[in-house]
């Protein structure tokens, strides 16, 4: 066998597969939309208030720091499903018939995953040129200053994303929605990481933030002796916010870019070494689509599953196969039964542990302060059940039962509210704790915030669930929203009133935004 | 009861129809699609399925325009896809209540309309499992079950017996028959045995064209007199099937017997035989017709 070949055809036809796909599309227009806002300055990378003239290495810089930072931390989730993919379409089990092994397969899916995240960063080095030229600080257009960081800082990043996304897809547990959201949280612990990083050896830094930050900062200190070591990716400068005198003598310095050594771009590399290494650990664990080698999850009596009874021919094909005429009437207004059972699809599959977990946040939510229980309780009482509430609004697709579910007698108007109702129900139940602590103490802005919050996760989730047909869009902005919200006191999106009041004069008309865009998106399912 | 479909159509791509001017009146009794795959079979039950929009036409039940009130056919239809999943956490019973619900059955009779039907598709002692360790053709049991939960009045089947074993096929044949009262059953499928054994009317689609609907009475009479049979050598063979449309062959010590459907006398030693509906399928779709 060509193993070279093999990779090749492999990564090649993966490759073609995703490019063609709408969230492909999707992905790239928000790539260009960041090229764009950091064109126009709304993204830019400053060292406290001051900042590198915009030549190629500042430029080059920049936007590979910030495709670093962008791609890998949404790239692994467009990357990641490859292999899920090829399990649902049955081309998995074609392939486990053929001599291909399992480090032959997962180096494919590796490459694929690599190249896919190399097309999206090529998108943004090109705009790099134009962001220069429309800066019109430098015209001088030298192409390794520019291209150099993305060579030698994005490329590893990319390497290290598409390794992970292949090594969370060959370990059961981490191959679902938990493995999304348990990878938001790799990528958050990365910087406590990069900060001591930085100081000792900044090469060794993932996202490369430590190695431009010396560099530059080097430069920065040369003609600003006052420069104190701050170092700031995204946020602009404005004179309002630093209170400073904002002459563009008084803030830029020359900077030609990181004197790229043997030993820095070795260290670089080695993240490719490791990303490798990971591909190889990943095929260990690789079950090369053997349903035998994956843990029968939440299914009891596996063992004995799949073996069918046995039954004797004579005795089937004697067996009455008359039924007896229905006599019942189809109700059309039976809505507390299909809510029910949309309640018990939801919570149908969670273990003891889960239940028990669940209590623990509602004795937790009511045995703690108020501000403890907004502050801290709350917001990971209502993290903890995500992989529910994402299943809202696309279960239908993602377990293909939406040609029987959507021929049923009223799918828009009972089925999918009965669906919104019961993922509000179940993050009602789940921060009750909390709200009986809130309604105790008095705490009417807490509680006010807490129904909004209720309100809006189910409604968020279904209309996310609805228009994309993946449980993973949600999985990803919820996290992010709840990162950046109650966790880091952003208050415009602090939807749980954690820290805040909240901000229920958006959430709850954004939800019932939300809840319309989800029955428009549906109707529109319905009538395809 | 009566479906009525009037040129019904479905446009794809600007330059692709999957169904065009597809007329069709449908009267109690089963209905059997037959066709090549690609034929527009699938698309066609999707549209009565309330599934698929059609681009142009009308499908009017009992006189009630479907696509404008889906909802009046939904309440009274047993749907069961070519290609369908289900939720494997729940076990058989427990889907079925769930599929039960969203058609809007009453809670009151449910219970013992699963126990029967769980019964018919001999999956009583695997009631109680997951559904995520179903086989294949434990699934489809699972989904002739939900087909037939609110006793529809229209059933339409597609590929009904894809991975049942042969006994759970007969099973399923019984089952259609003894259905076919007093409602009306369109069955979609590429086993000519499966139509032959219980269809009351045939229809035959090709290109997403009807070619032909009649009872397969009508349709055999059509070929009498056109299936031949006879012997040859067995390097014959293959110009013989370059020439004639060749519907069966058996190997025999004396050479092969081949079964061929034509107009006219192949051979000379060729003696005219009793037509099937494998014959009639050849015949028709070949377009010798």
């Amino acid at each position: 066998m060509n193993t070279t070949r093999v990779i090749y055809h492999l990564a090649r036809a993966d490759f073609l597969e995703r490019v063609r796909r709408y969230s492909f599309l999707i992905m790239l227009g928000l790539v260009a939309f960041l090229g764009y806002q950091t064109a126009v300055g709304n993204i830019t990378m400053r060292l406290d208030q001051y900042r590198g003239e915009f030549n190629s290495a500042w430029v080059g810089s920049m936007m590979s720091l910030i495709s670093s930072f962008f791609l890998g931390w949404f790239g692994f989730y467009l990357v990641k499903g490859s292999v899920a993919r090829d399990r649902e379409t049955g081309v998995g089990q074609i392939m486990a018939t053929t001599p291909l092994t399992r480090i032959l397969y997962m180096f494919g899916k590796f490459i694929s995953n690599f190249s896919v995240l190399v097309a999206m960063n090529l998108v943004l080095a090109i705009a790099t040129i134009g962001i220069q030229l429309i800066a019109g600080e430098s015209t001088q257009i030298n192409l390794f200053s520019m291209f150099a960081p993305f060579l030698f800082i994005t490329l590893p990043v990319m390497a290290l994303v598409a390794a992970v996304a292949v090594l969370f897809e060959s370990i059961g547990f981490l191959s679902g929605g938990f493995g999304n959201v348990v990878y938001f949280f790799l990528f958050i612990f990365i910087f406590p990481l990069a900060d001591t990083l930085s100081k000792t050896n900044p090469a060794f830094e993932p996202l490369g933030m430590g190695l431009i930050q010396q560099s530059a900062g080097e430069a920065a200190k040369a003609t600003f002796p006052e420069y104190s070591g701050g170092f700031v990716l995204g946020d602009p400068a404005t004179d309002e916010s630093l209170g400073i005198d904002f002459e563009p003598a008084s803030y830029i310095f020359q900077w030609d870019g990181v004197d790229w050594t043997p030993d820095i771009i070795l260290k670089r590399f080695s993240f490719i070494a490791i990303a490798i290494g990971l591909t190889l650990v990943a095929s260990i664990f690789f079950d090369r689509f053997d349903p035998s080698r994956r843990k029968p999850k939440r299914i009891k009596n596996s063992a004995s599953i799949s073996t069918p009874q046995i039954v004797s021919a004579s005795q089937t094909l004697s067996q009455p196969v008359h039924l007896t005429p229905l006599t019942i009437s189809v109700n059309h207004f039976a809505f507390l039964r299909v809510l029910f059972s949309e309640l018990k699809l939801l919570l149908k599959g969670q273990r003891w542990w889960w239940y028990l977990i669940m209590l623990g946040f509602f004795i937790a939510g009511l045995r703690n302060s108020p501000e403890t229980a907004r502050q801290f309780i709350l917001p990971f009482t209502w993290l903890f059940p995500i992989l529910i509430w994402s299943g809202l609004g696309n279960r239908e697709m993602h377990n293909n039962t939406q040609q029987m579910v959507f021929s049923s007698a009223s799918p828009l108007w009972r089925q999918l509210p009965a669906q919104w109702l019961a993922g509000f129900i179940v993050t009602i139940l789940t921060g009750s704790g909390v709200a009986i602590n809130l309604l105790s103490a008095g705490d009417t802005v807490g509680l006010l915030a807490w129904f909004s919050a209720a309100i809006f996760i189910p409604s968020f989730a279904l209309a996310s669930g609805v228009l994309s047909n993946s449980h993973k869009v949600f999985e990803v902005l919820y996290v992010t929203l709840w990162y950046l919200g109650p966790m880091n006191k952003i208050y415009p999106v602090d939807y749980l009133g954690a820290n805040s009041n909240g901000n229920i004069g958006f959430f709850i008309p954004f939800s019932i935004f939300l809840i319309i865009i989800a029955f428009v998106g549906r109707a529109r399912q319905l009538q395809n | 009861m009566q479906l009525s479909i009037t040129n019904l159509g479905k446009q794809y791509r600007r330059d692709f129809w999957g169904l065009r001017d597809f007329s069709l009146e449908i009267k109690s009794g089963i209905l059997g699609l037959l066709g090549p795959n690609g034929a527009g079979k699938s698309t066609f039950m999707r549209m009565l399925a309330t599934i698929t929009k059609p681009t142009e036409g009308t499908i009017l039940w009992n006189r009630t325009d479907v696509v404008k009130s889906p909802d009046t056919l939904r309440a009274v239809l047993g749907y069961l896809p070519q290609d369908f999943g289900v939720y494997p956490n729940l076990n058989a019973i427990e889907f079925l209540e769930y599929m039960a619900a969203i058609k809007g059955l009453d809670a009151n009779g449910t219970k013992k309309r699963i126990d029967e039907l769980l019964q018919v598709v001999n999956l009583v002692e695997a009631a109680k499992r997951p559904l995520g360790g179903y086989s294949g053709g434990m699934k489809q049991r699972v989904g002739i079950a939900q087909a037939l939960l609110n006793d529809p009045q229209l059933l339409i089947v597609d590929e009904p017996t894809v991975g049942l074993d042969p006994e759970e096929r007969v099973r399923f044949r019984n089952l259609l028959s003894d259905l076919s009262g007093e409602r009306i059953v369109i069955l979609s499928t590429h086993i000519v045995s499966d139509v032959e054994a219980t269809a009351t009317h045939i229809a035959l689609v090709n290109k997403g064209q009807l070619l032909r609907e009649s009872s397969p009475e009508d349709l055999l009479k059509e070929l009498d007199g056109k299936v031949w049979e006879w012997i040859v050598k067995s390097d014959d063979l293959p110009a013989l099937k370059q020439k004639h449309i060749v519907s069966g062959t058996i190997r025999r010590s004396d050479g092969v017997q081949v079964r061929v459907v034509s107009n006219d006398q192949p051979e000379a030693q060729a003696r005219s035989v009793s037509p099937n509906l494998e014959d009639a399928y050849l015949y028709f779709i070949g377009g010798n017709a």
